[in-house]
């Protein structure tokens, strides 16, 4: 197998087994844990798990400086944990597609920030892309019912769905460097 | 929970993270839109959740415009 066949095989494997994960998620989320312990939880057990990755694959890359530390801190606090905790919330109260699709709006949200934030230009295939996921996401959440949630809490529910895709993007544009160690020092 | 931690977090995590190298990331971001089209089909087979039509075609729109996102990178 050729080492970019490889490579979409991972991606492939990672996309199902965190799409799988939802629903585990939302089970255990019916049997009494809050979205923020679910949030604890992960954040720590991926934690301790990727920093043993990075212990014995990258030893060399687990020390840092103060400011990257600081760096570090910020994506783990925003980029991660709030992230978890706004998407674990709303799959609670939402079908579990309509809070995925929801936060896949993170790539727009990234070409936004890059435009206007870091004055980068963007291509005007972005704009067409933007107008196309903001119809399709007028239809998912079905604008013209309301905002609705299967939660005992629809305005609780409807705004958790920013805050994940809001924090996503600074975050993602920020880090320039995806790392087992990025990933091991955010989570934590 | 240690699903959720090993299965659900650093397995997929380290793969992304490995696959990046072998097909850059506008490639991983496309193929990683398989997740909210196998999660639909999951939470449709174990918890009963599914999406009218409208829905469905607004998800294909969403999934369409974050392609077409990713290939303008």
């Amino acid at each position: 197998m050729s080492r970019a066949a490889v490579g979409y095989l991972m991606v492939a494997v990672a996309a199902t087994l965190f799409a799988v994960n939802a629903p585990v998620v939302k089970v255990i989320e019916h049997t009494g844990f809050s979205s923020e312990r679910l949030t604890e939880v992960r954040s720590t057990g991926a934690m301790l798990g990727l920093w043993a990755v990075v212990l014995v694959t990258r030893r060399q890359t687990a020390r840092v400086t103060r400011r990257e530390l600081v760096l570090l801190a910020a994506i783990g606090v925003l980029g991660l944990a709030l992230v978890q905790w706004s998407y674990f919330f709303a799959i609670h109260r939402l079908p579990i597609g309509e809070a995925l699709l929801i936060q896949y709006l993170a790539p727009i949200l990234v070409a936004l920030w890059a435009r206007f934030a870091f004055r980068e230009r963007v291509r005007r295939r972005v704009w067409a892309a933007l107008g196309l996921s903001l119809a399709g996401l007028v239809l998912i959440v079905e604008l013209w019912r309301g905002l609705r949630s299967s939660g005992p809490s629809s305005s609780r529910g409807a705004r958790s769905r920013r805050p994940g895709s809001k924090v996503a993007p600074p975050c993602s544009a920020t880090c320039r460097r995806s790392t087992p160690r990025c990933g091991s020092w955010c989570s934590g | 929970m240690l699903w959720m931690i090993v299965l659900g977090s650093i397995v997929p995590f380290v793969l992304v993270v490995s696959a990046l190298p072998r097909i850059g990331a506008t490639r991983t971001a496309i193929v990683a839109m398989l997740e909210p089209v196998v999660a639909i089909l999951v939470a449709w087979a174990w918890l009963a959740e599914s999406l009218d039509a409208p829905q469905l075609v607004g998800a294909a729109l969403t999934l369409g415009g974050i392609g077409l996102a990713q290939t303008a990178r």
